[in-house]
């Protein structure tokens, strides 16, 4: 009697032990997703890609590369937070858990997750973002324009130029989410 | 595959389906991508990429990819084999010089092993020329017959007129929903 006891005492907990892991590391990819490093990682690849971005309707196959490494990128970067958070992470251990869990994965964690291998959000989010730069890019030029323009009629007024009210356009961050 | 690929292969909502639409360039893939989704058919140029459309039909939601089709493309179209449950290779059937072309093409990609578990359909494009090749006749010259690895059919079709489009669809629909959700 108290073997079988202890028998379904011990397995009870270990299913515990398991599902407070995986609890755990989905809470850490969380925080990992809301911390500026990987937004501004995330920022860095928008950067270095979006002008090969263009409003169509077809897809260059460039696309596709890019796509592809952005996958790998996250993921990486993820994989590579969890080693250093989580003490014997193993992501194919977490695979399986997923797996496991296939149809008891609701939450907004999830949703974020798997919209980094949909490759329409992808595109929408490169057009986007390519908006966003070529928007600040006329600003820049404008205020650029501007600056000039009044140096220009000061100088032509025999004025002598005052920097102090030196204009600056700072760095934007957007945050994918 | 990485975790998020896992993860979006498990979150993807059911009777969800991935089409690849494949064949020589000139066939008529993107005119039957955007003839089915209702879209205007007078200013489609040849594809040098590859369109996307996420379409509903009978309760299905189809995600269809159209690769274009020249020569010099047809080494990226491997880039879009993974996860394919239905194949639409499209054929010209009034383009009976390039045939032979066809056909190599058509055999090289059944020995592809992502495309192993896909449905396979052959549309037989362009009925309203005149001089075009009949189903049956392409079934020959295509050596169809010869197809034992895949579950296949040829259907005759004018992506111009729209005519027998749906009834490929459907066909290719009732395959791929047999071979998936009734093993759920």
């Amino acid at each position: 009697m108290v073997e079988c006891f202890e028998d379904i005492n011990f397995s009870d907990l270990s299913v515990d032990d398991k599902d407070k892991q995986f609890h755990s590391v989905v809470g850490h990819i969380e925080d990992i997703l809301m911390e500026d490093e990987f937004v501004a990682m995330h920022n860095a690849f928008m950067e270095k890609h979006w002008t090969e971005f263009e409003d169509t309707e077809e897809n260059k196959f460039i696309y596709t590369d890019i796509f592809r490494e952005y996958g790998r990128t996250i993921e990486k970067y993820i994989e590579e937070e969890l080693n250093d958070r989580v003490p014997n992470f193993n992501m194919i251990q977490f695979e399986n858990e997923l797996k496991l869990r296939q149809h008891d994965l609701d939450g907004e964690i999830f949703e974020m997750l798997a919209t980094f291998s949909d490759f329409c959000a992808f595109k929408m989010m490169f057009l986007d973002y390519k908006n966003v730069s070529l928007r600040m890019e006329c600003y820049k030029n404008i205020i650029q324009s501007f600056c000039l323009f009044m140096i220009w009629l000061k100088m032509k007024e025999g004025r002598t130029v005052d920097f102090s009210l030196d204009l600056s356009v700072s760095k934007y961050v957007v945050n994918p989410f | 595959m990485g975790f998020l690929s896992v993860l979006r292969k498990m979150k993807q909502k059911e009777k969800e389906m991935r089409i690849l639409i494949l064949g020589l360039d000139n066939a008529g893939k993107t005119t039957i991508l955007k003839r089915f989704n209702g879209e205007d058919i007078d200013t489609i140029s040849p594809t040098l990429g590859f369109n996307i459309k996420t379409l509903e039909h009978r309760n299905f939601k189809l995600n269809m990819w159209d690769v274009g089709g020249q020569k010099s493309l047809r080494s990226y179209w491997r880039n879009y084999f993974e996860c394919t449950d239905g194949l639409i290779w499209v054929v010209d059937s009034a383009d009976r010089r390039r045939m032979q072309d066809c056909k190599n093409e058509l055999h090289k990609l059944l020995l592809e092993e992502r495309l192993a578990g896909a449905t396979l359909l052959i549309f037989a494009n362009k009925q309203d020329l005149p001089g075009a090749c009949s189903a049956e006749e392409l079934q020959e010259i295509l050596e169809l017959n010869l197809i034992k690895t895949h579950h296949w059919q040829i259907v005759w079709c004018s992506a111009v007129t729209g005519e027998n489009l749906l009834k490929g669809i459907d066909w290719l629909i009732n395959d791929i929903a047999v071979r998936i959700f009734t093993l759920d």
